[in-house]
C-alpha cells in the first residue's frame, strides 16, 4: 500500500518535473542516441569549464553563473533517460533494472570514492575553501553522482514511438 | 546488453502490428515500459524468459512461434516452401 501511494506520488512529481524542465529548457529533452551524447559532452564541458574559470578568475562569479546552467542540463538528462536513475526499483521494468544496475556497479562505486577522495585532497592543498578548492568539490561530487545518467544516456538507443 | 550482438530473433513486430496492438497496449498489457517493447523488436533487447512467456501468452501463442535463437526465414517463404512441399 506504501509502495503504491510512493509510486503514485513518485509518477506525479516527475510528470511535473518533465513538463517544467521541458518549459525551461531552449530545446526538448534529445530521444535520440545523438542527442543524448551531445547533452553529456555539454554537460561535461560545462562541468569542466566550472573548475576552470573557478581555479583562474579566482571568483566565485563563474560559479554562481554556470550552477543553474549545470542544474538544468542534469535536470535534461534526467528526462532524457525517462528518469531510470531517479524511479524507485518498483516503477523500473526488466531492462530499466539492468540498464541501472549496470551503470550503478561496482566500477562506480569505487570511481566515486576515488573521486571524493581526490576532491577534497586536492580543495586542501590548494586556496582552501576559495572559489577554485569549491569549484573543485563542486564538479567532484556532480560527476561522483551523474556517472550513472551520463553512461545510461551514452548507451541508451534511440527511443521508439509509442504507436 | 543493448550494445551486445543480438542472440534472440523475433518476429513481435510482424505479429503485433498483424493483431492491431500498439506498443503501448502490449506493454501494459505485459507490464513493461513501451520503449522496452520497441527495444524488443529492433533486437537492442533480449527479453527475459519470464517475459517472452507473458508477451506470447498476451498472443495466444507458443513462445518459439514469437522468439527464436535462428532468424525467421521471410514471409512467403514458408508458405511457399510448404505448398511446393
Amino acid at each position: 500500500m506504501l509502495t503504491k501511494g510512493n509510486n503514485l506520488l513518485h509518477q506525479s512529481m516527475w510528470g511535473l518535473l518533465c513538463r517544467t524542465v521541458t518549459r525551461l529548457l531552449p530545446f526538448p529533452p534529445p530521444t535520440t542516441r545523438l542527442g543524448r551524447r551531445r547533452l553529456v559532452v555539454a554537460t561535461v564541458v560545462v562541468i569542466i569549464a566550472l573548475v576552470v574559470l573557478g581555479t583562474v578568475l579566482n571568483s566565485f562569479l563563474p560559479l554562481l553563473v554556470l550552477a543553474p546552467v549545470v542544474m538544468l542540463l542534469v535536470l535534461a538528462l534526467g528526462v532524457s533517460v525517462d528518469g531510470i536513475t531517479d524511479r524507485p526499483t518498483s516503477l523500473l521494468d526488466e531492462r530499466e533494472r539492468a540498464l541501472r544496475d549496470r551503470a550503478v556497479g561496482r566500477p562506480w562505486e569505487y570511481g566515486v570514492a576515488v573521486g571524493v577522495l581526490l576532491g577534497l585532497l586536492v580543495a586542501r592543498t590548494s586556496d582552501n575553501g576559495g572559489p577554485g578548492a569549491t569549484s573543485l568539490l563542486l564538479a567532484a561530487t556532480l560527476v561522483a553522482f551523474l556517472i550513472p545518467g551520463l553512461s545510461i544516456a551514452w548507451t541508451m538507443p534511440d527511443a521508439v514511438d509509442d504507436e | 546488453m543493448t550494445s551486445d550482438a543480438p542472440t534472440c530473433y523475433n518476429r513481435l513486430r510482424v505479429i503485433r502490428t498483424d493483431r492491431g496492438v500498439s506498443r503501448r497496449e502490449l506493454a501494459d498489457s505485459v507490464g513493461v515500459h513501451y520503449q522496452t517493447i520497441g527495444y524488443i523488436e529492433r533486437a537492442e533487447y533480449s527479453p527475459s524468459l519470464d517475459l517472452a512467456l507473458r508477451i506470447a501468452r498476451h498472443f495466444d501463442l507458443p513462445v518459439e512461434a514469437i522468439f527464436s535463437l535462428h532468424p525467421f526465414p521471410p514471409i512467403g517463404t514458408e508458405h511457399g516452401a510448404s505448398r511446393s512441399a
